[in-house]
């Protein structure tokens, strides 16, 4: 086995390397400075072998300590700061928190007997590496640091809450015992079943309800369900000292099929969408085309035949985009009504104050402003269009000639901009909804002026990020964002939105204001599009 | 009509992969462009239909008619090696939408069913998505793209590979067929298909393109002899 994991070592130090190098080098501006002969280059590559595995490591302790601090420390925290009685002592409250996200949630939400990641495959499809042996090795790197990692956390949990050393001890065994009993189980049952349990969305997802729920429901409700008493009995201890030992062994020593097993749990479809997971492309399933996408059935009503072109082209494009870009539409026209029924129950439980309400509806101009930010959907229009159009058809000469760049923007402009008034009317006609049940007059200057804001700031932010898309073009082959300009302008556009909201200012002088600059970015932005957007909408 | 390369240069960082590529493309001629591996076959293909701005040179039409123009991406049709299909439309909406933008291009006026016949794509498959398609299938609608808009010069980066013997062998008859009013440039590895349909062999060594006499196409020691001059290249990879 130590072979195995000397290989596995080398194997993993050089891929490290090798994909620290490649990603440093695209760093904006000092990237440039790396030459392409850094790979070659073994004295970088010795150092780099010692400070890549430093650096993850020191991530991964802090990793650790954050998870522990944000779902233990936040939960305890603000049980301390609203004074909420618990009934047991704090460092008891973390044990149980503990329990059920590690040792119940954890062991069996991951595995990593079947966890694909790019170095198993490199091992075991390209390397041809035992399967056995691989996997066995792999318990041993991927625990012994697992192990260590959560150790100092543990104790600064411990010392801060009031436990013993013998207590994090104790926690620390189980840990290890319960994440052995979760492997053998996934593996017992991928014998049994060929299902993978950590793959199981279904039985993932309500392995987190439960486990969520019993970590954090009991005790807000006074009820104590004594896991620190029962993890810490002598017999329980024996009990899973015992079933953990021998799941350890069976994952190590017992179960005889992995080399059969494990080339067959590496399911190529899974594989790639963990990889892109795991490089951070995980947005290309938010407008990634499904089958069901693609069903004939949905043209028979749209009037195609009457179109030609880039018309043509973008009304198929929006019929085989539904679930992308009409569904969040519906979601937000369901969000409208849901506010207008909470309305409709502020008023029936409290009248006086919704009538209050109703009359100074005038004055959340400034909220209204990051509200349509958020709720509006061009952003991820814009990456569908790139990931499952522009991107295939942009290689065409014909495509990247102005007309039909300038000829899509126009039709995707109108037919977005239509799908984020729609959104900006139902919040309008709620609001007047809303102020008839209070029997408030909505004819105001005011409140004409916030219907106007809510529907341009609607196109707006429909401009704002089309403008962004065909000036910048800044998404990769990955959907990455590679522009800096476009970061940069998409995080000022969300700062002045949220000092919008943060402020409190309101009357006629800051509503005009915000109606002005929506007219003058939505201008400058066209203008902006129909200068350069030929020149720079390309695949970078 | 004449494709006027003069001096075309591009590296990717400290890579040099085009040196300077100067050469006279006729019309009337199917070129075959012969280079090893990462020779820079592609990169060539991709300066001159707009997809890479090259560092340096240029790249003219000349016709009798208008003189020397920039060559522009109206007068390009690429096939790519990779074929690249948006995948939410069917091959039958793909070419409609194609002919509705290559309208006025398009001397003839042929039907879409017409251009699914001349590259043997099956009645039933022409409405199935683009998704579904085989490598080939997509590789056949690209060949439909500069049939139906008939542009001036015709790069074709190593098509025939994918296809099977019955449509290769229907493919070469067209490109044979339409190649006197074009100027066709194919480039492959494959030295017989090179010789089989090619009129010229360009080859692309060290970044240089250079032209191999005509009659050493027919020698019977011409593999030997191109096998022999890609050799003192550096392979690039």
């Amino acid at each position: 086995m130590n072979k195995t994991i000397k290989n596995i070592f080398h194997i993993k130090a050089v891929h490290d390397v090798n994909t620290f190098i490649y990603y440093f080098k695209r760093l904006w501006l000092i990237g440039k400075c790396i030459p392409d002969t850094a790979y070659a280059n073994d004295t970088v590559k010795l150092v780099l072998s010692i400070i890549v595995p430093a650096l993850k490591i020191s991530t991964q302790f802090f990793r650790k300590a954050i998870y522990l601090f944000f779902f233990i420390g936040i939960p305890l925290l603000i049980s301390l700061d609203k004074s909420i009685q618990l009934p047991m002592e704090r460092f008891d409250f973390a044990v149980h928190i503990f329990f059920f996200m590690s040792c119940f949630i954890g062991p069996l939400g991951e595995s990593h007997v079947f966890k694909v990641e790019q170095i198993k495959l490199i091992c075991l499809k390209y390397f041809r590496m035992d399967a056995k042996k691989y996997t066995q090795a792999n318990i041993i790197i991927q625990y012994v640091p697992f192990m260590i990692y959560f150790l100092p956390g543990l104790l600064v949990m411990a010392l801060l809450t009031g436990g013993s050393i013998l207590h994090v001890l104790l926690l620390w065994l189980s840990l290890f015992c319960f994440r052995m009993m979760g492997e053998a189980l996934q593996v017992w049952f991928y014998e049994k079943k060929s299902i993978i349990l950590s793959r199981n969305n279904i039985i993932m997802g309500i392995l987190i309800v439960i486990g969520v729920f019993l970590a954090y429901i009991p005790m807000f409700l006074n009820i104590n369900l004594r896991i620190s008493e029962l993890l810490f009995h002598p017999v329980i201890i024996l009990f899973y000292l015992i079933l953990g030992g021998y799941s350890f062994y069976y994952i190590m020593w017992g179960y005889s099929n992995y080399r059969k097993k494990i080339i067959r749990s590496m399911d190529t479809k899974f594989m790639t969408s963990e990889m892109l997971k795991k490089s951070k492309k995980s947005v290309f399933t938010t407008v990634e085309m499904k089958e069901e996408d693609l069903d004939h059935s949905k043209l028979s009503n749209s009037n195609l035949q009457n179109l030609k072109g880039y018309a043509y082209m973008n009304q198929l494009f929006f019929i085989r985009h539904r679930r992308q870009l009409v569904r969040p539409v519906f979601y937000r026209l369901a969000f409208v009504l849901l506010a207008f029924l909470v309305g409709l129950g502020f008023y029936i439980i409290n009248p006086t104050l919704a009538i209050r309400f109703s009359e100074r509806m005038d004055r959340i101009v400034p909220t209204m402003v990051f509200l349509m930010y958020g709720i509006t959907t061009t952003d991820k229009a814009c990456k569908a269009m790139f990931y499952n159009c522009d991107i295939s058809l942009l290689r065409y000469g014909f495509y990247r000639k102005p007309r039909a760049i300038l000829s899509n923007f126009r039709i995707r402009l109108l037919r977005i901009s239509l799908h984020n008034l729609i959104v900006g009317f139902s919040i309008c006609l709620a609001m007047i909804g809303f102020c008839e049940i209070c029997q408030t007059n909505w004819m105001t200057r005011g409140m004409l002026m916030l219907f106007l804001v809510i529907l341009l700031l609607s196109v707006l932010f429909t401009v704002h990020h089309l403008f962004l898309y065909y000036v910048f073009q800044p998404y990769s082959l990955g959907l990455e964002v590679k522009n800096p300009f476009f970061k940069i302008l998409n995080g000022l556009m969300y700062v002045i939105c949220y000092i919008c909201f943060m402020i409190e200012a309101s009357g006629v002088v800051f509503t005009l204001g915000v109606l002005i600059s929506t007219i003058l970015y939505i201008a400058i932005a066209l203008i902006l599009v129909y200068r350069f957007a030929p020149k720079y909408f390309r695949v970078k | 009509m004449e494709l006027r390369l003069r001096g075309i240069k591009k590296s990717f960082g400290e890579k040099e992969v085009l040196k300077g590529c100067t050469f006279d493309f006729q019309q009337g001629k199917i070129y075959g462009l012969l280079g090893r591996n990462g020779a820079g076959k592609t990169t060539l293909f991709n300066c001159l239909s707009d997809e890479l701005i090259p560092d340096e040179g240029r790249a003219d039409l000349y016709r009798e008619e208008n003189g020397e123009n920039e060559l522009s991406t109206d007068d390009i049709g690429y096939v790519f090696s990779t074929p690249i299909l948006p995948d939410f439309m069917t091959g039958y909406e793909f070419i409609k939408f194609y002919m509705d933008i290559n309208q006025r291009k398009s001397k003839v006026n042929h039907s879409i069913d017409y251009y699914f016949d001349l590259v043997k794509i099956a009645p039933e498959d022409r409405k199935r998505l683009i998704k579904g398609y085989s490598h080939g299938m997509k590789n056949k609608m690209q060949m439909l793209c500069f049939l139906i808009a008939r542009p001036p010069v015709i790069l074709l980066d190593e098509p025939l590979t994918s296809f099977d013997v019955v449509v290769a062998l229907e493919i070469k008859r067209l490109l044979r067929e339409i190649k006197h009013e074009h100027i066709i440039i194919f480039s492959t590895h494959i030295l017989q298909l090179a010789t089989d349909l090619c009129d010229e062999i360009v080859i692309l060594h060290d970044g240089i393109l250079e032209k191999i006499d005509h009659q050493l196409l027919y020698k019977e020691d011409f593999e030997a002899k191109i096998i022999e001059m890609l050799k003192d290249e550096k392979p690039n990879e």
